[in-house]
């Protein structure tokens, strides 16, 4: 217990750190802002200029709303997939790897104290997006099971993490020290930037895409999502492959599989860097100190 | 009898075909500073990675701390403190330099009052409390080392590694390190484990040295003692006005192996007996006028080069 608790004030310590550092940088906040009203206004544009007649059924008719999930899930994955393996990198080459290991730290407490400096930059773009959606461009949300919602969020952040851990670990498993990982740019900048429904239903897809989808928490958390969140969302009928395959209430096989992924993912992320870490350790390629 | 807080046998590392430690045997006492001195590439680094489990060794064995190196190697690590040869990495320069040192406390599980205490102590101990609110990229490269020293010490672990710990402090801080290192060992018992390659360094605190060339061990031992078998003399130098007495020296002094040339004189005595009192007591009783006197003992850079190189 005092053991998970020291693990948990670290995080604070590290948040409070990282917060400071963030906000030294004074022009970054108002650069920030900007940054994602550009993007949003960029995404809402297209989506008016598509969304007329679109169809997005199960998930309502206001496809601005559709992207403001959709948007939301990207800021929320692309802290929680794509960070892990920046902040081991940083760690590494900024030298405090082995000050780290050299504390009662378990392995994973630096990566995810550090991950908080994208945590402060990437988790308020979701609030800017919806306050942008809703005043600017007509974004209209319900609030059915406020609980469900906030379960579904939480698994996804947890998930993509899994997912994000498992690239962190080719970091010291694969020695990739310089250029891109090969897993992030697999999830990351293929499956996930095709199949993972940010800004179109996953229906409209090939089959065989649908089916590359059904491996991305993503899919199930926008799914359950759209349904509950967007007004007119339908809550009962099925359209993702697994969906229709096990006949379980749609947002119910989305949780189920939800939880599975992010323990999977979570486990195989853990278990991957520790081994990475072993690895290193054993051929010398942990730490820069010479 | 002294209990060994380091205690590991036959450490092999290898990288690729290179064997960079080659069956190391490594005993340190609690409580005492052990030097590790050797070339660049001598293996020092590589064997303070292995004592802290940060590099597992391809073969050997032992315990640290009590603890078992190779199943053990997160306790080991959890109460090992370290710093690395560039001991500012770790100081966040957009940090006060109070700041950098409560985020450590905190890492290494120091807790509300106590960790007040102690980040106040060691800004105290190292001469940075006047500069505590600064940002530490304001502070000198210098001060920068001793702040990530002052995270190395914010918990008094059994055992300290420093590796190159005084390499960019100027000569008043490397002198109040040196002492501040003695007094964390006589004050909290802690075991010190310093590489160095400033010899005059290891002299003036270490109580034993392990000498490592090409991964090998070449001797391990307190430094008077390194003297007394590789090099256990002392040269006097005696420079007289007058050298018509000259000759008689030799026959005052038997004991000593003496070359006279002109109006000096050397006399090579056995180290560490006090050669000179005996000598000058010998030159007053025959009477003889000195104009100047040199004594020269071995340094422990000139015994490294010797067991090294063999010059």
């Amino acid at each position: 217990m005092k053991r998970t608790i020291d693990q948990l004030l670290s995080i604070i310590a590290f948040s409070k750190r990282e917060y400071v550092i963030w906000t030294s940088y004074k022009v970054n906040i108002f650069t920030w802002i900007l940054d994602v009203l550009i993007n949003s206004t960029l995404f809402f544009m297209l989506s008016i200029l598509m969304g007329k007649g679109t169809n997005i059924f199960p998930y309502g008719t206001n496809y601005v709303s559709f992207v403001v999930l959709g948007l939301s899930a990207y800021y929320i994955s692309y802290t929680n997939l794509g960070d892990p393996f920046d902040r081991v990198a940083r760690i590494y080459w900024n030298g405090t790897m082995d000050l780290y290991l050299l504390s009662p730290l378990s392995i994973v407490t630096p990566v995810i104290g550090i991950m908080y400096r994208s945590v402060l930059d990437d988790y308020p773009r979701v609030l800017l997006a919806f306050f942008f959606g809703i005043t600017l461009f007509d974004a209209k949300f319900r609030l059915v099971s406020p609980l469900i919602i906030i379960i579904i969020v939480i698994l996804l952040g947890i998930s993509t993490f899994g997912i994000g851990m498992i690239s962190a670990s080719s970091f010291f498993l694969f020695n990739i020290k310089v250029g891109t990982d090969p897993i992030k740019f697999i999830f990351q900048d293929i499956i996930i930037a095709l199949a993972a429904g940010y800004f179109y239903p996953i229906s409209i897809l090939p089959y065989s895409l649908q089916l590359l989808s059904s491996i991305l928490p993503h899919t199930y958390a926008l799914d359950a999502l759209r349904r509950l969140m967007i007004p007119g969302g339908n809550l009962n009928t099925p359209v993702l492959p697994l969906q229709k395959l096990f006949g379980i209430a749609p947002i119910r096989l989305d949780i189920i599989v939800l939880l599975v992924m992010s323990v999977l993912f979570i486990y195989i992320g853990f278990y991957l860097y520790g081994l990475g870490i072993k690895k290193a350790r054993k051929n010398g390629t942990l730490t820069r100190w010479q | 009898m002294a209990v060994n807080i380091i205690n590991l046998k036959n450490i092999t590392k290898r990288y690729g075909k290179e064997t960079v430690l080659d069956k190391v045997d490594i005993a340190v006492k609690k409580g005492e500073i052990f030097g590790i001195l050797g070339k660049n590439g001598a293996g020092k680094t590589t064997l303070v990675k292995i004592i802290c489990t940060l590099l597992l060794p391809d073969e050997g064995k032992g315990t640290v701390m009590g603890l078992d190196l190779l199943k053990e190697d997160a306790e080991i690590r959890a109460n090992v403190s370290l710093v690395a040869p560039t001991a500012d990495v770790g100081v966040d320069p957009v940090l006060t330099v109070e700041e950098n040192l409560l985020f450590w406390a905190t890492v290494y599980g120091l807790r509300g009052k106590e960790k007040l205490k102690r980040v106040t102590e060691v800004l105290k101990i190292l001469e940075l409390y006047e500069v505590k609110d600064r940002w530490a990229m304001e502070i000198s490269a210098g001060m920068r080392q001793k702040l990530g020293i002052g995270r190395a010490i914010l918990v008094h672990h059994p055992l300290l590694l420093l590796d190159e710990p005084t390499v960019k402090l100027d000569i008043r801080s490397k002198f109040s390190l040196r002492k501040f290192i003695k007094d964390v060992r006589d004050k909290f018992g802690t075991t010190i484990i310093v590489t160095t390659h400033y010899f005059e360094e290891a002299e003036k605190i270490c109580d034993r040295v392990m000498i490592l060339n090409e991964g090998k061990v070449v001797t391990v031992d307190t430094i008077q003692n390194l003297k007394l078998k590789f090099n256990p003399f002392e040269r006097i130098l005696i420079k007289v006005k007058d050298t018509s007495r000259i000759k008689d020296i030799k026959k005052h002094l038997p004991q000593y192996k003496i070359h006279i040339s002109h109006n000096n004189i050397e006399f090579i005595t056995p180290l560490f007996e006090n050669a000179m009192e005996t000598i000058l007591h010998s030159f007053d009783t025959m009477n003889i006028e000195i104009e100047d006197i040199t004594s020269y003992t071995p340094t422990l850079e000139e015994i490294f080069l010797q067991v090294t190189e063999g010059k």
